[in-house]
């Protein structure tokens, strides 16, 4: 039976949520005053930059993470995600003004979009996939009709075998026999056309570049999404997001100003052509002149960044100039490419970078104005065995290869910068699955209350003070003679 | 409901012949199938006739508009000539089915004239759902020849023969066509083990085993020159 469709209200009046907010406020007042960033405006609302991590439909708890932020008056400037957290941040970004509470209105676009919908795909590898994600006993299923399947086709041959021996002694099993040889052709059809149906859709994978859906249900979402904020170009995109916030100041305590603070967005992308990792919009001048970067779709970056490989189908940027002086000399400082592609192809920025968190390092900067507050979802479940590699099946093995990949450099710039540690709050989603596009509504709600408590425990530990003082340290100890 | 066609298995193999000649000639064209969606994919004819939803259609005959000129002339042509030659392809295809059943379900036991002359008739299903699916397919390639530039894809529904429609007539084509032939196989193939075939219907039997023979060779190398003008295409 189809679930009812969601409201806001659903998500917000939720007990967890009214209490989660209850307890944070009353935290707040009992205790200390809560001063996260020494960026404000008039209204009090006080402004940090957000980094949001890839997860797939588990983008649900990012919502409530932010939901939880922006209800104790943070702000965001600048933004930067991937895959889902690229949608996430699209839509922070160009729903209203900046100093504007978002999260409801993210919502709303939540609730009305079907997620299933976004599985594009052919209706049978639709079937397939649906099942696999809310059957778990369905691939032993499988097995176990393949296995029916082949014993009965080779019982039907046998039986043909001996009732034709028989039938030259006994004419009277003549239509037995005959009916035995009919069921078995109409088996041995259904066989072929089995096999041949696959073969079919394997051909139909490759042709559409290795991507079960299309994507294009999502690609129409997410231009709908900016059509109604009035984004339809990247000079729009540009524009929202570097909008002044009026009153923005520093806090009365800082004797340096905001002239060079802008607010800005970044999708995180993987080129697999050139092989790069690309951030939107920043680096549209690689595919397109500066006269004619218009020419791109902005929602064409967030469909890019979560263009989850083979899932969805890849997406394109195709007539890129590439013999273009301009853009080959943008290639060659970028990425010292001197044979740029013309056609770029673009798969999940979680490939590279899934929680981008070094996209807003500034080594000019000694004391932070504002934190870098991270949202890290959580999506190991400690499955396929744990860490006994000897146990791993090779869905297990190929799923851990690819997340050591993937989050090997965000990790690293982590390790490296142990500070912004201190902004990510972790949003633990084990025992939900990424790709669950067909999620039941209270998975969703589920989600959602996961990420608001994620952000209010995080509140609770962040301590401002220590983190511009670690931050000047590490700025400190970069800049010592012997360092540089 | 039976009846009996003189000469039947010579009308028979000269329905396979033509039937053979008209696959060669598609599976030929064939090779010529790649659309802009949206970048150069290839295609074939079953991408259209089991597409998953009208969009998907409307994308690749659209995309066979805004391919280069050199290039798109000629596989739009190719497309056309495949549908014209189905209609060839047609009355042989169903005509060789019919005149099997009616020859089997003479020497079939018990039930096997009753079974195999409902098969042999529920070939005209087939065949009428044929012919109104290539239909649409025309119809719905005219309307992106005439409103490429103008029309959406992911808008564009045709009401003619709506695309629900379009799938049951497929359905009914692929289900009843295969059917019939998984029975004739099968029958052919009782009767040959039994013995219990005419013989002068071996000779005729030759002759559809040897054309069979020559066909799959010249598709193997048709699919493979095929397969280098693609390459070449993308080069």
């Amino acid at each position: 039976m189809a679930e009812p469709k969601l409201t806001v209200d659903d998500f917000i009046q939720l007990p967890e949520i009214i209490a989660c907010l209850g307890d944070l406020r009353s935290h707040f007042q009992d205790h200390d005053r809560f001063i996260i960033s020494d960026v404000i405006d008039n209204d009090g609302h006080q402004f940090v930059h957000l980094v949001q991590k890839g997860g797939g439909v588990l983008g649900v708890a990012l919502v409530g993470y932010t939901y939880v932020l922006e209800q104790m008056g943070v702000r965001f400037l600048k933004q930067a995600g991937t895959s889902a957290g690229a949608i996430n941040t699209a839509l922070l970004s160009v729903i209203g003004e900046k100093q504007d509470p978002k999260s409801e209105k993210v919502l709303q676009a939540i609730c009305d979009l079907d997620m299933f919908t976004l599985v594009d795909g052919h209706p049978f590898a639709k079937w397939v996939i649906r099942k696999f994600l809310t059957r778990p006993n369905f691939s032993a299923k499988m097995k176990r009709l393949a296995t029916y399947f082949i014993s009965s086709l080779f019982f039907f041959l046998l039986v043909d075998l001996v009732l034709t021996g028989l039938q030259h002694s006994f004419d009277s099993l003549g239509f037995i026999t005959s009916l035995f040889f009919l069921l078995t052709g109409l088996l041995a059809l259904s066989a072929i056309s089995i096999i041949f149906y696959f073969g079919t859709l394997i051909k139909r994978l490759k042709n559409a570049g290795f991507g079960i859906n299309p994507g294009d249900i999502f690609y129409d979402w997410i231009k709908e999404q900016f059509r109604i904020n009035e984004v339809y170009k990247v000079s729009d995109l540009n524009a929202k997001v570097a909008a002044k916030v009026p009153g923005l100041k520093l806090r009365d305590s800082r004797d340096d100003d905001l002239s060079d603070l802008d607010g800005s967005v970044k999708f995180i992308t993987s080129e697999l052509c050139s092989e790069n990792k690309i951030i939107f919009p920043e680096m549209c001048d690689l595919f397109r002149r500066p006269e004619d970067i218009d020419n791109l779709q902005p929602a064409g970056f967030v469909r890019a960044s979560m263009s989850i490989p083979v899932f969805f189908e890849s997406y394109l940027i195709k007539d890129i100039p590439c013999k273009d002086p301009a853009i080959r000399d943008v290639w060659i400082s970028r990425f010292k490419e001197k044979d740029p592609p013309s056609i770029a192809r673009f798969v999940d920025g979680g490939l590279l970078s899934n929680f981008p968190m070094s996209v807003f390092y500034n080594p000019r900067i000694h004391v932070p104005r504002l934190p870098v507050f991270g949202i890290d979802l959580d999506t190991s479940t400690g499955g396929d065995k744990g860490k006994s590699a000897e146990n791993w099946t090779l869905p297990g093995y190929l799923s851990r290869m690819f997340n050591t990949i993937q989050i090997n450099s965000d990790k690293e710039f982590l390790l490296k910068n142990k500070v912004y540690e201190m902004g990510v709050g972790k949003i633990n989603c084990a025992g939900f699955n990424w790709l669950n596009f067909f999620m039941k509504n209270n998975d969703k709600k589920a989600l959602f209350v996961i990420g608001a408590r994620a952000a209010a425990l995080f509140l609770k530990n962040f301590d401002w003070q220590e983190y511009k003082r670690r931050r000047a340290e590490m700025q400190s100890v970069l800049e010592r003679p012997s360092n540089l | 409901m039976a009846i009996i066609v003189p000469g039947g298995w010579l009308i028979f193999c000269i329905a396979a012949t033509i039937v053979m000649l008209c696959s060669l000639i598609m599976f030929y064209l064939q090779n010529f199938f790649v659309t802009e969606d949206p970048d150069l994919r290839d295609f074939t004819i079953l991408d259209l006739e089991w597409a998953s939803n009208e969009k998907e259609i409307n994308n690749t005959l659209r995309g066979l508009m805004l391919l280069p000129p050199e290039i798109g002339a000629k596989v739009r042509r190719a497309l056309l000539t495949h549908l014209y030659i189905d209609f060839l392809f047609m009355p042989a295809a169903y005509g060789a089915m019919f005149i099997a059943c009616m020859q089997l379900c003479l020497r079939m036991p018990v039930f096997g004239l009753f079974f195999f002359s409902i098969l042999g008739w529920s070939l005209a299903i087939a065949w009428a759902s044929h012919i109104i699916a290539n239909i649409s397919l025309f119809r719905r390639f005219w309307f992106w020849k005439k409103n490429y530039k103008t029309e959406k894809p992911e808008k564009t529904v045709f009401r003619f023969i709506p695309f629900r429609t379009f799938r049951l007539f497929e359905f009914l084509k692929w289900s009843i066509s295969l059917t019939v032939l998984a029975c004739v196989l099968s029958a052919v193939l009782y009767l040959w083990v039994s013995g219990f075939y005419a013989v002068g219907s071996l000779f005729y039997l030759l002759i559809t085993v040897v054309e069979l023979i020559l066909f799959i060779v010249v598709l193997i190398f048709s699919l493979r020159w095929g397969k280098k003008w693609r390459a070449s295409l993308r080069a």
